[in-house]
């Protein structure tokens, strides 16, 4: 009796959860101007409307600019720091490793505040750089945590090994370590990505009209009035979040395959 | 230091610099923001000056007069003068007025100004102007911080409630606390048989379930909220099938109250219950709840005494999870709720963006981030490890 | 008594290593390693064998003193520059390379041409027998493959050094066992020296040239297996060497060497070679002497000879132990051969027992209080 009960209520959650995106999608289809069910007609011209106003495009490529830019200096900043965490226990770290995890723990519209206080002052506000740096700083403690993870099950018995077989400590990483940590790596930098891109508040303080970005372009639109156009952008980022997530998984697949049947003590 | 201690060191550098001067210093420098005070000295150094003499009581001496003359007009020509003028409205309503007024005043006529200008400029004439230029000749102030919090100074100085009309923030406050602990229980709520029933099937179908949990939490916040704020429109998915079905006559007005921004946070922060949840009940597995039914133990009461209580950690993890984001949460109320369902954060960015008060922002975030701070600190006892990254 | 008469290939002078300011895991060690030979570190987890070849290795820096390698102090040599061949206890092949690649690594380090890499992998691969492997990921490959791979690719780039750390830990006992005598093979074949840490004795002793017990961070005693095992200077190096028969006493007569003991007071007395040191009359000593000395009969040449009652008899397939109780002395475990036509020992049993004085050690003060210990 209680199964049925939590079955019928798990499955309504879950139907909770995804109906609302999925009901977007018929209505980025629908050729009326009200967003409303039944859609009254198919057409693409919410598609074509995105796809064709300056407006949106520059702000998809604001986005992909920020997200690209901060997803590589993310990912450089956050692997090396991770080794270097990884490598010993130094006097401070768990100072070191508190800080760095703040940005995690404050609250986003504090960090958006702050940073526009201060990025103001020395004129980083009202730019992509502000925008790149702010996201830098928040999506490394992913990259922290999750090529933290993957170090932390790396044998260091094989940097030893290519050490001692003649490997410079610079190569040995390249060589040994950095294509086993490559799944902790990667699922880091598409992290890193999905934060910057799907990011709002921050952009909200930091950005002006002529440097917005896709989220902020939306924000916009809602605030002002409703163009339907708004449903396509929001299909075409969850799409855009869809492949992410399938990526994501792809490569968590590949890293467990690879260090699966590692050698057993 | 030995020699792996300085690569660790040198290999963490350059992250650290950033975090500290992109991070740290901005967080700072606004915490610093709450109570400074440097508006009046800017504009007015030779009156605060003069007024630094004078005990407050009574008049000001004459000088003071002429040392607010000399002032305004130096500050013509900067944008002292309109932040001070800002900054004193925001002690006393009306302050900015009248020394717009005494500015304008000052083009015609001449010093001394002790008897002239009281003439045109009859509030001058009474000492709460003056005291409140002497009051906040503080290059720090507590002002802002006792604004957050529904108090404000006296013009001689001592400490009172703002008025009923313009107390806000304590109600914004309990607002803010109430909304979230009602999120955090619904999602609790949902997120449990939810994340069991999950944890029950074979890892095959496990996965494609997840997967209904995964997709939301990838797509990002403003989308998800987005399509509530579509369907919660008048004309909106909702209404229409309301009215299909017969269940009401009219649409209701769904979106902009409160209802809007308990379904929309919910939903947005559902998934950050569901997954540690599930993640702890996975782990636990039905081993306990068999060894707990052979010792004689009827299903309520293995689920009361045994498996309520192991999974309470995951529980415990994901609700802090929620609370605080829930906390800090400024988009979906923003653009689903009305004006009476703001939390602190629409408040912060009210001041930021819209009504300049860089002294609220800093004294309002200020109090959230202690807030969130002593939240961590007190679930650190039921989580350990809350809040930091976690290295071996 | 080196094996080749030359200049030792590796010097530890006074060497330290202390851990957070004050765990001492090797103490002053001062150890020479002969050139060609094969010298084992045996000594039980935490003695500090480990931690030497580590410093050796160039994972670990001596906190105090110096190793020279060729008469040339390697402090300041990193690890990479070394040129040592390594067997970790758990391989670390890399999972992601093939066997091939695995072992064409130190090659391409040392820059050498594709085709002399072919050459050499396959020629050593050939040595440890596992040439149909070579295009294998390492998670393919059994322990016992897994392993003569990490010997391979230690030996593939000729290392002027081979360290293993407990290589064959993790195998099982006939794969173990066969492991030894390949491992032996090589280093005949190739003369290059070998360190060899473990903490199985049995293996010390099929193995090594040298074998050095180390307790505590020290060198307890250095020499030949044939030394360490039959002429033990220490309790703790007779214990660890194999089983051992202890009993404790008081001298009577104390000669040179040879001093014979009463073990208990109005007993009869036996005769023991001491291990080390001068003793004197009244003094306490602890005697051990071995299973597999104590003879069932009374053997010419043979100093103590007694009576002894079998208490105890458990078959070993190719041996027995007997507990045999022998007034005045003890109890002692002896290990008798099983042979065809041999005798049937019933508990309750009169037999005769003997020993050498010499396979007796005597060891001045009180040693370790387990009477037969099996390590």
């Amino acid at each position: 009796m209680t199964r049925i009960f939590v079955t019928v209520f798990a499955w309504a959650v879950l139907f909770f959860l995804v109906a609302p995106l999925l009901v977007i999608f018929p209505l980025s289809f629908s050729s009326g101007e009200i967003l409303t069910l039944p859609v009254p007609g198919y057409s693409l011209r919410w598609y074509e409307d995105f796809f064709l106003t300056e407006r949106w495009l520059d702000a998809t490529k604001n986005s992909f600019i920020v997200g690209i830019a901060t997803m590589i200096i993310a990912t450089v900043l956050g692997t090396t720091a991770a080794y270097g965490i990884n490598l010993t226990n130094f006097r401070g770290k768990t100072v070191v490793l508190a800080l760095l995890s703040l940005p995690m723990v404050v609250p986003l519209i504090v960090t958006a505040a702050s940073m526009y206080l201060a990025f103001s002052v020395v004129g980083l506000a009202n730019s992509l750089w502000g925008l790149i740096v702010a996201h830098t700083i928040i999506a490394t403690p992913y990259v922290l945590i999750t090529v933290l993870a993957s170090l932390q099950t790396f044998d260091p018995n094989l940097m030893r090994g290519a050490l001692s077989l003649g490997a410079r400590p610079v190569t040995a990483f390249r060589e040994v370590v950095l294509p086993l940590i490559m799944p902790g790596v990667a699922a880091g930098a598409i992290f890193a990505f999905a934060t910057s891109f799907d990011e709002l508040v921050i952009a909200i303080f930091i950005t002006s009209p002529g440097e917005f970005t896709l989220p902020r372009q939306m924000f916009a639109g809602l605030r002002e009035f409703i163009s339907p156009t708004i449903t396509a952008a929001a299909v075409i980022m969850i799409l855009l979040s869809f492949i992410l997530l399938f990526i994501s998984e792809a490569v968590r697949r590949r890293g467990e395959r690879l260090t699966a049947g590692k050698v057993k003590q | 230091m030995s020699k792996k201690s300085r690569i660790s060191w040198l290999l963490i550098a350059p992250l650290l610099a950033l975090v500290v001067a992109g991070f740290i210093l901005p967080i700072g420098y606004t915490m610093v923001k709450a109570v400074k005070n440097p508006e009046v000295t800017a504009a007015l150094p030779r009156t605060v000056m003069v007024l630094d003499a004078w005990n407050g009581q009574g008049m000001p001496p004459d000088s003071a007069w002429d040392a607010l003359a000399d002032d305004i007009e130096e500050s013509r020509r900067g944008r002292e003068f309109g932040a001070m003028t800002r900054r004193l409205n925001f002690e006393m309503n009306g302050a900015r007025s009248v020394l717009m007024q005494t500015r304008r005043a000052l083009g015609s006529l001449e010093p001394p100004y002790a008897q002239s200008l009281p003439v045109t400029v009859p509030e001058l004439a009474t000492p709460e102007i003056w005291q409140l230029i002497k009051n906040n000749s503080n290059p720090f102030t507590a002002s802002f911080l006792l604004r957050a919090v529904d108090l404000q100074f006296t013009p001689d100085g001592r400490i009172e409630a703002v008025p009923p009309g313009t107390a806000i923030f304590l109600d914004l406050f309990k607002r803010t606390f109430w909304i979230s602990i009602w999120v955090t229980v619904i999602c609790v709520v949902l997120a449990y048989p939810t994340a069991y029933y999950i944890s029950s099937l074979s890892n095959r179908a496990a996965s494609y379930a997840m997967l209904l949990v995964l997709v939301p939490f990838w797509t990002s916040i403003l989308v998800r909220t987005t399509a509530w704020f579509i369907l919660l429109q008048r004309e909106g998915p909702i209404n229409a099938g309301l009215q299909a079905a017969q269940i009401t006559s009219e649409p209701l007005q769904l979106i902009f109250t409160r209802f809007a921004v308990y379904v929309a946070m919910v939903h947005v922060l559902l998934p950050f219950q569901i997954l540690p949840l599930y993640s702890v009940m996975k782990r636990q597995g039905t081993s306990m709840l068999r060894a707990a039914a052979s010792l004689g133990a009827p299903p309520w009461r293995q689920f009361l005494l045994v498996y309520l209580p192991l999974t309470m950690p995951g529980v415990a993890a994901g609700a802090v999870i929620v609370f605080m984001l829930s906390v800090g949460f400024y988009v979906t109320p923003a653009l689903v709720g009305g004006l009476q369902d703001q939390m602190i954060s629409y408040y912060i960015a009210f001041f930021t963006n819209q009504s300049i008060n860089f002294g609220m922002v800093a004294a309002l975030s200020l109090l959230l981030l202690v807030f969130t701070g002593a939240l961590i600190l007190i679930a650190r006892r039921f989580v350990p490890g809350l809040g930091s990254l976690k290295a071996g | 008594m080196t094996k080749h008469g030359a200049a030792p290939l590796v010097v530890f002078d006074n060497v330290d290593k202390v851990y957070d300011g004050s765990t001492k895991v090797v103490d002053a060690l001062n150890l020479q390693i002969e050139q060609g030979e094969f010298l084992t570190l045996l000594g039980p987890s935490g003695s500090g064998k480990t931690t030497t070849l580590m410093m050796l290795a160039g994972f670990e820096a001596p906190t105090r003193g110096t190793i020279l390698f060729d008469g040339a102090p390697l402090n300041n040599v990193p690890t990479y520059k070394r040129d040592f061949g390594i067997v970790f206890q758990n391989y670390a092949l890399f999972p992601h390379m093939t066997v091939a690649e695995n072992l064409a690594f130190p090659l391409r380090m040392r820059r050498e041409s594709a085709a002399d890499i072919e050459t050499r992998v396959q020629r050593t691969l050939g040595m440890v027998k596992l040439d149909a492997l070579k295009d294998r990921m390492p998670t393919q490959l059994s322990g016992g493959q897994q392993q003569r791979v990490a010997l391979a690719r230690a030996l593939v780039f000729e290392p002027r050094m081979v360290l293993m750390d407990e290589p064959l830990g993790a195998l099982d006992k006939q794969l173990r066992e066969h492991m030894q005598l390949e491992i032996k093979r090589l280093h005949e074949e190739l003369g290059i020296a070998m360190l060899y840490v473990t903490h199985d004795q049995s293996e010390a002793l099929t193995m090594s040239d040298r074998i050095a017990v180390f307790d505590e961070g020290r060198i307890q005693q250095i020499g030949s297996p044939r030394d360490v095992y039959a002429r033990p200077q220490s309790t703790f190096v007779a214990s660890f060497m194999g089983e051992n028969n202890r009993l404790d006493g008081t001298v009577q007569t104390a000669q040179g060497h040879d001093v014979s003991v009463q073990i208990t007071p109005g007993g009869p007395t036996v005769r023991a070679a001491l291990a080390g040191g001068t003793v004197q009359v009244a003094d306490t000593v602890t005697l051990m002497v071995r299973p597999e000395c104590i003879r069932l009969s009374h053997e010419d040449g043979a100093a103590n000879r007694f009576d002894g009652r079998i208490a105890e008899v458990v078959y070993h397939g190719d041996h027995v132990r007997l507990s045999l109780v022998v007034d005045g002395v003890g109890t002692l475990v002896a290990r008798h051969p099983v042979s065809e036509t041999g005798t049937e020992f019933t508990p309750g049993d009169i037999v005769p027992v003997s020993w050498s004085a010499q396979q007796m050690r005597a060891f001045a003060g009180k040693g370790p209080s387990n009477t037969s210990n099996g390590d």
